[in-house]
């Protein structure tokens, strides 16, 4: 070998092991997109997913629409297909306008996935789901009949009568308490339009509509403290119980002032970190099986009824003994 | 404002937008992909937006107001979302959807021009009561027989989208611009005691407006589904006030009076592109800015919608001579 | 003396019709306590209702005073929702830096009032219409109180959370009183002061003002202010009986039902006509409404359609039974 092909040699290699390097340089680019920005939920969930990004070495978007639209989603997921990257995981406000934008995404050669609640019919490519959505459902009104002592009226706060997820958790528990407790009795249900003070003001009257009433559920972070706060001021504290999902953060006060005796949550950051690599293992083509080990997760738990549905945990129950072990940093 | 204001605002934005989401158009092949489909999302996404803007273009230049605009379009696709799937939609359900849009419309006309309640209470009124029966017809549903209607999804499409907006802007446009029924409408928004003077029929002409922006939320109805493929009761929730920032943006005068219909075409799309913009953009807010992108499309909004008007209003001060203290 | 000719012209008391529109809202008042009444299970508590009725409707009431004052002059301002969400981050930093509680209630008013009396401010400035510039605010000043709070706390979590009872004492504790003093102050300075009926002046014919020799910009300024202070008030209850402040979402669509019970109150949406007594009625009855709608058991699908049908058929009746006389006017 001359002294001139070898440098020719050299260059060449310099030149393929650039070429490599750039190629590697080429990272996985996955977006996320929220039901809604600018909430504490979902910003949680965000610091949990930038987090494992950072450990697996993929770059992040996380956005969403201000306010809890399938149709501004549908446009961020046009954008999103049209910058090409590998993956998006979508938490859907309208889980049944998702068809056309996850096909034209798998025309692209790009994965779906939904988190946080699912679209079934829309051939998405996985669900991370954070709890099985009938467990929670039974779970609450499971505690709530313990406390009422089985016996009485309930009512129910919910943020929005067509919010997917929570109305799935409330179909669950009307079906569970018409099965499994039937000396208890719903006797209205009420919108809090995702309002604190809305859903006090509302549930006070509801004290005192129905003053045998002994029992609430509550289906949202703002709806809990905000029926725990009219337990409160009606001085009906014991005497109403509320059980609901909430924010350990904003439910401090009351689990420890004994208003209220538990509620439920699962950590968001855990969700978003599982949704980023559950979203890597996909664009890896790795499969996804029940049992697998997940690095920096755990063991892969599928859901019975459905192969494509990973379950993160159960709920976590909130009670006055544990809630200072933990900090969702919500 | 000059005629190139809006049109060169627009290029700008674009420009801005496309630097910023750091999209690589190495070649002219690269280049045509990504903006052919860049348009054609942008003009699918803005067909409610545009068809709604075009009704209230109409309500604004005649001194009014329609706050209800989303919660029509919304019961109107909710309505419709209950019938069943298949070639029947289009003999039921979609001449049904327009017979209701344009009856809802003619509420409002009604409350309006027969019992002279002030738009912008009779339309916020109608505003809380339509949403209100949106939940009343589907309550928690989401319906989604849109997409198993043959030939349905066309009209979500770009050429759909782009033959309807056409047909609303070129072909009702051409012959607004020349009609005597503009030059009533546009008298009573001036003048309205005028231009009942001036023998205008100010209450059928009032009920004829609001019927049309009625019928239009009808359409966008159809788009929207079409695009969507499904509704539920809170869809379209807050439209009302793009739709209407998009209007005074582009020129139509807030008093009453004065219309423009490219004007708010271009609004629609100023907006339409802002939005596009910092979607595409998050990236790039997240490395180089100290807080979240999406806080800034409040600002900018709003600063876009001051600037805008006032860019307007200046043009106008230069033509009438009296200057207000 | 063209003043006084002027306050003369310019609606005195309560004009006929607006004292039928007052007539109207208290006898609806009364039904719907009837139709409560009707509705009370054993146990329930009318006296509870009652009670209950002014720490409730406060923020809205008081709000709604303010929010007179500046559609008098024919304006309006659609940004309120949104400056008492700037009002709830401030509070919500200043707490967070642990300031004492005066100090954050000033602050959270102050700032309420400024952007208000910044509205008028804008308004006289740029001579456009206040509805594109509260409108503007309306987007504005949302992205405001997010940008503050990002800024302000590092890795915000979405949402304030205002420990103490002390915090609190202005919005879970003394509501009732402040509604009082606010409606004493406001009832007794319309019956005896003549600034609200310059601003009346305004909203009716605003070349008649400058004609005067009033400066009609520095009456529109004013009422901003006042405007301001009354929703600096309102801010301050609103933002303290909540337990957790969310910027992005405090307050959403409270302009609604404040300008709801401003104009279902009688109030001239166009200006010149109107009462603070009236948007004192309209606020209550609108309560009273949603409260109906619990007692009665109507379902949470059909509400929304009752409240506007509700608002619809009072100010159309209204509306209706005046048509013949406005006609009247406006072609005499």
């Amino acid at each position: 070998m001359t002294r001139h092909t070898r440098r020719q040699f050299l260059a060449a290699s310099a030149a393929a092991l650039a070429t490599r390097s750039w190629g590697a340089d080429r990272t996985i680019t996955i977006a996320m997109l929220p039901k809604l920005v600018n909430i504490d939920y979902f910003d949680a969930a965000k610091r949990g997913a930038q987090r494992a990004a950072a450990e697996l070495g993929v770059t992040l978007i996380y956005d969403g629409p201000t306010e809890p639209s399938g149709s501004e989603q549908n446009k961020f997921m046009d954008t999103w297909i049209r910058q090409g990257v590998n993956a998006i995981a979508i938490a859907p406000n309208q889980p049944k306008a998702m068809k056309r934008v996850v096909d034209k995404a798998h025309a692209a050669g790009i994965k779906v996935l939904t988190w946080d609640s699912d679209a079934p019919e829309s051939g998405r490519d996985l669900f991370v789901n954070q709890v099985d959505e009938q467990t929670l459902g039974e779970k609450l009104i499971d505690d709530l009949a313990q406390q009422m002592g089985g016996d009485g009226e309930w009512a129910i706060a919910i943020a929005s009568l067509d919010a997917a997820n929570l109305n799935t958790w409330r179909r669950f528990s009307e079906a569970r308490a018409k099965a499994k407790h039937p000396k208890l009795k719903l006797v209205a249900t009420e919108v809090t339009k995702e309002d604190e003070n809305f859903a006090r003001q509302k549930m006070e009257t509801l004290m005192n509509a129905w003053p045998n009433l002994k029992g609430i559920v509550a289906f949202d972070s703002n709806s809990v403290p905000g029926a725990c706060e009219a337990v409160k001021r009606s001085g009906k504290v014991g005497k109403v119980a509320v059980v609901g999902n909430s924010t350990p953060g904003k439910m401090r006060g009351y689990i420890k002032e004994g208003v209220l005796q538990s509620f439920y949550l699962w950590d968001p950051r855990e969700l978003g970190a599982l949704t980023v690599r559950l979203a890597k293992q996909l664009c890896d083509r790795k499969p996804i099986q029940n049992g697998a080990q997940l690095p920096g997760f755990g063991k892969i738990q599928l859901s019975a009824a459905d192969p494509k549905t990973v379950i993160m945990a159960d709920p976590i129950r909130f009670t006055k003994d544990n809630i200072d072990k933990y900090d969702f940093g919500i | 404002m000059k005629r190139w204001t809006l049109p060169a605002l627009l290029l700008v934005e674009i420009a801005l937008f496309t630097w910023i989401s750091g999209v690589r158009l190495d070649s002219g092949g690269a280049a045509w992909t990504y903006f052919r489909g860049y348009f054609a999302d942008l003009l699918a996404q803005s067909a409610p937006a545009l068809l709604l803007a075009l009704g209230m273009t109409l309500v604004i230049s005649t001194a009014g107001i329609d706050l209800s605009v989303a919660s029509q379009t919304a019961l109107v696709a909710c309505v419709m979302s209950t019938f069943s799937e298949g070639q029947r939609f289009w003999a039921t359900a979609v001449p049904i959807g327009m017979l209701l849009g344009i009856g809802l419309g003619l509420t409002n006309g009604w409350l309006i021009g027969r019992l002279d309640v002030p738009p912008i209470i009779a339309t916020l009124g109608t505003m809380i009561l339509y949403r209100g029966l949106c939940f009343a017809w589907l309550g928690e549903a989401e319906n989604s027989p849109f997409l198993s209607v043959p030939g349905y999804e066309f009209l979500g499409e770009f050429w759909g989208t782009l033959a309807l907006i056409t047909l609303a802007f070129l072909g009702f446009g051409t012959w607004f611009q020349n009609s005597r029924w503009r030059r009533e409408v546009l008298m009573m928004g001036g003048n309205r005691v005028a231009a009942r003077y001036a023998g205008v029929p100010v209450t059928r002409r009032t009920l004829e407006v609001y019927g049309i922006v009625g019928f239009l939320a009808s359409i966008a109805a159809l788009t929207f589904t079409a695009r969507n493929g499904s509704v539920s009761a809170s869809s379209l929730t807050g439209m009302e006030l793009r739709v209407i920032v998009a209007v005074v943006l582009g020129g139509t005068r807030v008093q009453g009076g004065m219309a423009s219909l490219p004007g708010t075409f271009l609004g629609v799309l100023i907006l339409a592109v802002l939005d596009e913009g910092l979607r595409g953009a998050s990236r790039w807010g997240e490395e180089h800015l100290p807080f979240k992108l999406s806080h800034l499309q409040f600002v900018l909004l709003g600063l876009l919608l001051v600037a805008g008007v006032w860019l307007n209003s200046r043009r106008e001060a230069q033509g009438t001579p009296k200057p207000r203290s | 003396m063209p003043l006084s000719v002027l306050l003369r012209a310019s609606h005195g008391r309560l004009s006929r019709s607006l004292g039928q529109r007052l007539l109207l809202l208290a006898l609806g008042i009364v039904v719907l306590l009837g139709l409560i009444g009707i509705c009370l299970k054993p146990g329930s508590s009318f006296a509870e209702v009652l009670k209950r009725a002014g720490p409730n409707v406060a923020p809205t009431l008081i709000a709604g005073l303010g929010m007179t004052c500046i559609i008098y002059t024919g304006a309006i301002d659609l940004s309120i929702a949104s400056i008492v969400a700037v009002a709830g981050s401030v509070f919500g930093i200043a707490v967070h830096r642990g300031l004492p509680p005066s100090i954050c209630f000033f602050a959270c008013s102050l700032t309420a009032a400024g952007l208000s009396t910044f509205n008028g401010w804008t308004i006289r400035a740029t001579r456009l219409p206040p509805i594109i510039v509260t409108l503007a605010g309306l987007a504005l000043y949302r992205g405001l109180a997010l940008i503050l709070a990002d800024s302000a706390v590092p890795s915000f979590p979405g949402y304030f959370s205002i420990p103490g009872e002390a915090l609190h004492l202005p919005g879970k504790v003394y509501p009732g009183w402040l509604l009082l003093g606010a409606v004493l102050v406001a009832v007794g300075w319309e019956w005896s002061a003549r600034t609200p009926r310059i601003w009346q002046a305004l909203g009716s014919n605003e070349e008649a003002v400058r004609l005067a020799g009033i400066a009609p910009s520095r009456v529109l300024q004013s009422a901003f202010l006042v405007g301001g202070l009354f929703l600096g008030l309102a801010s301050l209850i609103y933002v303290t009986r909540v337990t957790s402040i969310e910027p992005s979402r405090l307050a959403l669509g409270f302009e609604l039902s404040v300008i709801g019970a401003v104009v279902l109150g009688g109030t001239n949406i166009f200006g010149g006509e109107g009462s603070f007594l009236g948007t004192i009625l309209g606020a209550f009855f609108l309560h009273f409404v949603g409260e109906a709608l619990i007692f009665a058991d109507i379902s949470a699908y059909w509400q929304e359609v009752i409240t506007g049908m509700v608002i619809l058929s009072v100010i159309g009746a209204d509306c209706a039974m005046h048509r013949k006389r406005k006609r009247m006017e406006e072609l005499a």
